[in-house]
């Protein structure tokens, strides 16, 4: 076998050190940015920045998103209320009953106008587009189970009922297109995606020309719940453990790091977050109480970040640099504690640096 | 609010593309070259490169291609950006015969999604001009078919199935445009090509590909028909491959360090020349044999080193054996190539080197010469071309010889041997007497010259017509001519009345004098001097000067007590111009002179200040007034030659030199203190000197050339990081870094060679950082036979002649990060602090570092205290008598205790990895890796840090300042500019604590360090209204000047920059508000709060025509705070003033 690269050998070789240290002495001298190098170390800390809590014991958090424009954090309850939060005080701000039961997913719009909840009832599932500003309703998307943003602009909606996939206008609420596969391939999580261009739709596990509405391809089901999501670059589709070539269909690379887990993208593709919250399944363990991080540029993980609590789930703030999560103790019946916590992207924990000083003042005491 | 003007002090000097050809006509050669955002065209002629045109671009060089379509007798040039504007231009002779840069086609090529290629750019273009090739993004590779009469560049993509591509190229002779390319997958690297179906917009097949060439092949070289194929360069090998055979070689020579560029000698690409990232050349030579079927093969190729040259960024071979190398991390050089070996072993020469200040990593202002100007002292250049500059503002004069002589009021040059034309008489005047001094050699003696008065003081004397001289006192003028015997009186004029003459001026054949308020014109003939007129002026002449011109010539005359100035005309002065000063300061200079075509009347006045006009040779009209303060004491100007060129010399405390460049005086400062008088003097031993006298001394001496930055070497031969200037030791200390080979020996030992001598090794004096907990030193596992190895010093170097006084080596692995000259706590002493960090590769931080203090004393470095740390210190500050330390993620104040020890105070956490700290006062600034800026206050009686305010958008730093109590200035790594400000009378906590944006600018280059100050004496206070001045130095050498404008005239300019962003055509037709819009890879957000400086002074290069076009409705104010139409002259003058700040 041949050697491995020798690192060039260049002191401004396009490989970039490992080490921060050494990063910053080649920056200074022209080397090319080492953004995924500096990105890898960043999401591999995440220091707790603030803790929000709900008034009332009879209610617990399902979801979390932050604000697209402004400095708030939304928060979704198992009762059906989103609550506003200030990210500076931690003072709820505000509280608007949108549904009457579990919220389990939101998406704002980019401008901060617009916002996609999705909610389940005992007896159907019910989506709702809201108007941000006093939280009046624009249109209910009845029994789409989940819903979201095209991915160049807001324009159009795209939701979810079972194998079903069914794009929507976002200013009239009029439906536009509706995908069904020929043959389902039963996804237990299906979520219909557009990809980045908004050219694609995948569903269900297949992949749809959203211009004629038909079927380009289905992808091998090697997995019962994720029919997947497009990676920002384009060329790449992850379902689950699997990453597609998106334009050759072969598989790219098996990642076990993502088997099971929702995949969040950093908003500069900086970073992927890997979440498992399994909220369709009825046993408790399902619930993972650590996320992990992974570059993005060849799926290596960075960290495995525990939070001793179950998540529920996560979001990344408009530029990535605090993320949320919505913690729990306790079972669906029984919630012994439920908060959203929000996190500093790449700030170590406190408690970490207050050893290294405690460690330090007894040098310089003794 | 805040309002800032940000201006280029000092243009990028690194070299990034450079591309030889016929660019200007068919038959001119020309050499153009790129330096980040600037485009330099250079004509190529036997005696060296004549610069033809400069132009700036709105966007970063990525990459630059000549080409030549079928139908062009020249050749086009194509430029992609780094933000995807891609441009072809052609360089043309416009009407006036002026060379102008035409946008042929141009067009943005970026997608909205993709993913940008790790490996960079890369851009090819068809040998036969059919196609430009852009691999921009990962999977895909773009392609602009090349039309005659398209003007927009329109960009198709072809998907291509290689992800990962390291370099492409377009093979020659192919019937369709194919390229080759080099690409990674998880089994190796490989060679593949692809043809192209330019119709159809795709790929069509393959013609041929090769698996598994070298690990680390990431060049290639396409040869030219009828050889075809092409060249893959690796780190070891070298390999000719054309699809059917392929020959291999590998080279010992090239082994020990990576070729990073290359350029084609011949035309039929036999020969070609490989530079290496240590700076050495290569001739790669390609063998032939003959086949049987009568073609030619490629039989060997064989490489040669050819000797050393600057570290290559790119070469472009020129004619002749002459190449030109650009270089990013010192000066960019012209060598030529030589068929024998020089004296040094060497095949390469010397020919011209191009100064470049890149990379700027570090500087110091200081005033080391105490005159209230400012140095720069920069950390520039990097490896074997590491240096340090010393950059002025302004003019050096180099003393060759100086005479003890104090009291001189007057000095001049003359020929008394009028067989040759060196000068070899210096005469001075004193009160009462004058001396003459021959200038033998460099020998001086005093002398006598027969039929000149000594008991008086001279206040003029020169050669003038019929081998004559002239000399002036106050009993009226001498005329000395050459006879029989010697020199002896000629013929004499005497002035009539009790005034004597005061004030003179000579031409060759007539002198002007002033006794009291009548002014004389007397007429030198052979041997006799005649009266031609005579005029009383109403008040006594204060100064007169005689312009260029014979019998029509002007004359400006300078009064006392009314404080005009009057234009007079030869032969009979009749009066033709009368200029009010304001004021009430007598004039005491006046000078009429022509620069570069334009005649100027300039008159010093007695405080250090003085007005200008533009003079109208026939009419006598004063124009243009304005008005400049060159020093505090009454000013005597003169003018003198120096390389062909008129250039002013204003004597006073502070020395200027006034120069034409561009049609604009530009005002230099020299590096004397003082100058009472001076003259030109080109004596056989002082050619093209001047002699100037001060109170006590006359200096011989040269002077620079005439430019308004003036910049010194001083050669490290390593890289400098890092500077502190220290007054109390009259010391500069400077960490650098060495690379030395790690050499392991079979014993399991190592040591560390040094490659090549350098400031480091070679210091008067030295000595090894030791430490009680030294980490054993990192033994890689699988040891290479040679190794990098980094090694970093302290230097101590002498504040006057940078010698280096003593070298320090620090520890195995350990880096020296941050380096302050501070006095602690009680402690009298001033100490060296020097913070470090010891790198371990496979960590993805430091985990630990020390904090050194050491004592300049005696000629011998002592360490005074050593404090362990728990990571890397970026930076130290000197804090309220107490050491302030950015270390990892944390802030931390260490206090020096009576024991002398560091003892830490208190510590803040709320970072990444903080990298850069600025305090003032109980402030403390904090620049973060990727979190922005932060603000500190130190709480003196609790002990403690609270962050008062912060931005909170993720901008990656790379330097910060703070401009005042409440505004931040940042840098950060996508060549942006921001400002910060904070509120701390907002109502909300919220609102404090968050930092808003003030202004948000792309400056174009990385900047590495921002320093408060300026390079402009404070005596030159112009007129421009800015404060708060910060010096910024980039990765590229470029220097910014930032300063604070009050908002009427931010508003004022930025209607002036709206307008001329119409008046001025941008090359490549990229819009100046995409070029100046902040942008990092999550926002493009228009520019705000910045006045772009370059644009506002690019207004003195319009036409007289564009100005007015520009200025047409613009309104300024009266200076009574009415609004009225602005004027060409009124903006020239708020422009002017604005350029005098830098």
């Amino acid at each position: 076998k041949c050697p491995e690269p020798r690192g060039g050998g260049g002191v401004l070789s396009a490989r970039a050190d490992a080490n921060v240290c050494a990063r910053v002495v080649r920056r200074e001298l022209g080397a090319p940015a080492a953004a995924r190098h500096h990105a890898r170390l960043a999401h591999a800390h995440f220091a707790p920045a603030r803790t929000l809590r709900l008034q009332d014991d009879d209610a617990y958090f399902t979801h979390t998103i932050f604000h697209p424009t402004q400095q708030q954090l939304l928060a979704a309850t198992s009762t059906g209320d989103i609550k506003i939060f200030n990210l500076f005080s931690g003072t709820e701000e505000n509280s608007y009953q949108v549904h009457e039961s579990y919220i389990y997913h939101m998406q704002a719009s980019r401008d901060g106008m617009l916002l996609l909840a999705s909610a389940t009832t005992p007896w159907r599932p019910l989506s709702a587009l809201w108007n941000m500003k006093e939280f009046e309703l624009s249109f209910q998307l009845d029994n789409e189970e989940y819903v979201e943003f095209s991915k160049m602009t807001d324009e159009r909606i795209i939701g979810t009922k079972g194998e079903t996939a069914t794009i929507f206008d976002t200013r009239t609420g009029r439906e536009l297109m509706t995908l069904t596969p020929s043959i389902s391939n039963q996804y237990a999580k299906n979520r219909a995606v557009f990809n980045p261009t908004d050219e694609l739709v995948l569903s269900d596990g297949v992949l749809w020309d959203v211009n004629t509405g038909k079927e380009i391809h289905k992808f091998d089901k090697l997995n019962q719940t994720h029919s997947g999501v497009f990676h920002p670059n384009g060329l790449e589709v992850i379902s689950n453990t699997e990453v597609w070539d998106l334009r050759t269909f072969h598989l790219l690379r098996t990642v076990p790091t993502l088997d099971e887990s929702e995949v969040i993208f950093s908003p500069t593709c900086s970073a992927i977050y890997a979440v498992c919250s399994d909220q369709d399944s009825e046993e408790r363990s399902q619930f993972d109480t650590s996320f992990k991080t992974l570059d993005p540029y060849d799926y290596s993980s960075i960290a495995t970040i525990d939070v001793k609590r179950n998540i529920y789930a996560l979001s990344v703030s408009r530029y990535g640099t605090q993320i949320s999560l919505v913690e729990n103790m306790g079972d669906y019946e029984q919630m012994q504690e439920s908060c959203v916590k929000v996190y500093d992207v790449g700030r170590k924990r406190d408690h970490d640096d207050d050893a290294e000083e405690d460690e330090e003042d007894d040098i310089a005491g003794g | 609010m805040a309002y800032h003007y940000v201006v280029t002090a000092q243009k990028p000097t690194a070299v990034t593309s450079c591309i030889t050809g016929n660019f200007t006509s068919p038959t001119d050669l020309n050499l153009l070259v790129a330096k980040v955002s600037r485009l330099e065209m250079y004509l190529v002629t036997p005696e060296g490169l004549r610069p033809m045109k400069e132009v700036g671009l709105y966007g970063r060089v990525a990459k630059m291609k000549l080409f030549r379509p079928p139908y062009e007798d020249k050749d086009l040039v194509f430029i992609l950006t780094a933000r995807y504007n891609a441009m072809i231009l052609e360089w043309r002779s416009g009407a006036n015969g002026e060379l102008e840069v035409v946008t042929r086609a141009h067009g943005n090529v970026s997608d909205k999604i993709g993913k940008p290629s790790e490996n960079g750019i890369l851009a090819v273009i068809d040998p036969q001009a059919r196609v430009i090739g852009l691999r921009l993004y990962d999977g895909l590779f773009k392609i602009i078919p090349l039309d005659k009469d398209s003007t927009e560049l329109k960009a198709a993509s072809l998907r291509l199935e290689e992800l990962n591509v390291y370099d492409v190229e377009f093979l020659h002779g192919c019937s369709n445009p194919t390229i080759i390319l080099i690409h990674q997958d998880l089994n190796g690297r490989h060679i593949k090509t692809h043809e192209i179906s330019l119709r159809d917009k795709e790929f069509m097949k393959i013609p041929w590909k090769q698996d598994n060439v070298e690990t680390e092949a990431s060049i290639l070289i396409p040869v030219p028909s009828p050889l075809g194929g092409a060249i893959v360069i690796g780190q070891e090998s070298i390999v000719y491959h054309d699809g059917q055979s392929y020959v291999a070689v590998a080279p010992p020579q090239i082994k020990l360090t990576p070729i990073n560029c290359y350029c084609r000698v011949d035309t039929r690409g036999l020969r070609y020349l490989l530079g290496d990232i240590a700076g050495r050349l290569f001739m790669l030579l390609l063998e032939l044999q003959d086949k049987p079927d009568g073609t030619q093969a490629v039989k060997d190729l064989k490489v040669e080193l050819l000797g050393d040259i600057p570290i290559p960024e790119c070469m472009t071979y020129l004619d002749n054996g002459v190449v030109f190398v650009g270089s990013r991390f010192g000066d960019s050089a012209l060598v030529r190539l030589s068929s024998a070996r020089e004296d040094a072993g060497q095949y390469v020469q010397p020919m011209e080197s191009f100064t470049s200040l890149a990379p700027i990593v570090d500087m110091c202002v200081v005033d080391l010469e105490r005159q209230g100007q400012n140095q720069l002292i920069t950390c520039s250049g990097a490896f074997k071309m590491g240096s340090l500059r010393i950059i002025r503002n302004g003019i050096g004069i180099q003393e060759q010889a100086s005479i003890d002589l104090p009291g001189i009021k007057g000095m001049w040059a003359l020929t008394m041997n009028t067989a040759q034309s060196y000068h070899d008489t210096l005469v001075l005047s004193f009160v009462g007497q004058t001396r003459v001094l021959t200038l033998n050699g460099e020998e001086v003696e005093e002398t006598d010259i027969k039929g000149f008065v000594s008991d008086r003081q001279t206040f003029y004397t020169g050669n003038v017509c019929h081998n004559q001289l002239v000399q002036v006192t106050d009993e009226g003028i001498r005329l000395i001519a050459r006879g029989a015997s010697g020199w002896a009186l000629a013929a004499e004029w005497r002035v009539a009345g009790a005034r004597g003459l005061s004030v003179v001026a000579c031409g060759d054949s007539r002198v002007v004098a002033a006794a009291g308020p009548r002014v004389y014109l007397v007429h030198i003939h052979d041997r006799a001097l005649e009266l031609k007129a005579e005029v009383c002026m109403e008040e006594e002449v204060a100064c007169l000067d005689l312009g260029p011109g014979d019998e029509d010539a002007l004359l400006g005359v300078g009064l006392w007590t009314d404080i005009s100035v009057k234009v007079l005309k030869l032969p009979d002065l009749k009066h033709m111009h009368t200029e009010k000063l304001s004021g009430e300061i007598i004039p005491r200079s006046l000078l009429i002179c022509v620069l570069e075509g334009v005649c100027y009347l300039l008159c010093a006045l007695g405080d250090g200040s003085m007005f200008y006009f533009t003079v109208d040779p026939v009419s006598g009209v004063l124009t243009n007034k304005k008005k400049v303060t060159l020093g505090t004491q009454p000013t005597v100007l003169r003018s003198f030659r120096s390389l062909s060129t008129t250039n002013i010399f204003a004597c006073s405390d502070r020395p200027t030199v006034i120069f034409s460049s561009n049609h604009k005086l530009v005002f230099s400062n020299v590096n004397l203190k003082e100058v009472t008088h001076m003259c030109s003097l080109n004596a056989q031993a002082y050619p093209d000197s001047l002699a100037l006298a001060t109170d006590s001394t006359v200096t011989i001496g040269t002077i620079d050339e005439i430019q308004k930055l003036h910049i010194r070497t001083v050669p490290l031969g390593e890289t400098p990081r890092r500077i502190a200037y220290q007054e109390a030791t009259q010391t500069f200390c400077v960490i650098t870094m060495r690379v030395d080979k790690l050499e392991w020996s079979m014993g399991g030992g190592s040591s560390a060679v040094s490659v090549r001598a350098s400031a480091s090794t070679a210091a008067a004096s030295s000595s090894s950082a030791t430490s009680a907990a030294a980490p054993a030193p990192h033994a890689p596992k699988h040891a290479p036979n040679a190794l990098d190895l980094e090694v970093h010093n302290l230097l101590i170097l002498d504040h006057h002649t940078f010698e280096v006084l003593h070298a320090l080596q620090l520890m195995t692995n350990e880096f020296a990060m941050s380096l302050v000259s501070c006095k602690l706590g009680d402690d009298p002493n001033y100490y060296y602090a020097v913070g470090t960090a010891f790198l371990n590769p496979e960590e993805s931080e430091p985990k630990q570092g020390r904090i050194l203090l050491f004592h300049w004393a005696e000629g011998k470095l002592v360490q005074i205290a050593e404090k362990d740390i728990k990571g890397a210190c970026y930076s130290l500050v000197e804090f309220n008598g107490k050491l302030l330390a950015s270390i990892n993620s944390t802030v931390r104040l260490f206090e020096w205790t009576s024991e002398k020890e560091l003892r830490l105070e208190c510590s803040h956490f709320n970072n990444v990895v903080a990298l850069y700290l600025k305090v003032k006062g109980d402030f403390i600034l904090v620049g973060d890796l990727m979190r922005s800026m932060s603000l500190l206050q130190y709480k003196q009686m609790e002990g403690s840090f609270e962050e008062i305010a912060r931005d909170y958008s993720p901008n990656w730093m790379t330097a910060v300042e703070i401009l005042d109590d409440d505004t931040f200035l940042g840098a950060e790594n996508s060549f942006n500019l921001f400002v910060c400000q904070k509120d701390s009378a907002a109502t909300t906590d919220e609102e404090r604590q968050q930092m808003g944006y003030m202004g948000l600018f792309h400056n174009g280059d990385m900047v590495n360090v921002m320093r408060a100050g300026s390079l402009v004496g404070q005596h030159a206070d112009t007129n421009a209204p800015v404060t708060n001045p910060v010096l910024l130095a980039t990765v590229s050498g470029g220097i910014c000047l930032v300063v604070q404008l009050a908002q009427e005239l931010y508003e004022f300019l930025h209607q002036l920059e709206e307008r001329l962003t119409h008046t001025i055509k941008s090359v490549g037709k990229i819009p100046h508000s995409f070029w100046r819009s902040f942008n990092t890879d999550i926002k493009t957000e228009p520019a705000e709060g910045f006045i772009d400086g370059d644009l506002i002074e690019s207004f003195l290069d319009l036409s007289r025509e564009m100005q007015k076009e520009t200025v047409t409705g613009l309104q300024i104010d009266d200076g009574g705070g009415m609004m009225r139409e602005a004027t060409v002259d009124d903006i020239v003058k708020v422009v002017e003033d604005l350029t005098r700040i830098h």
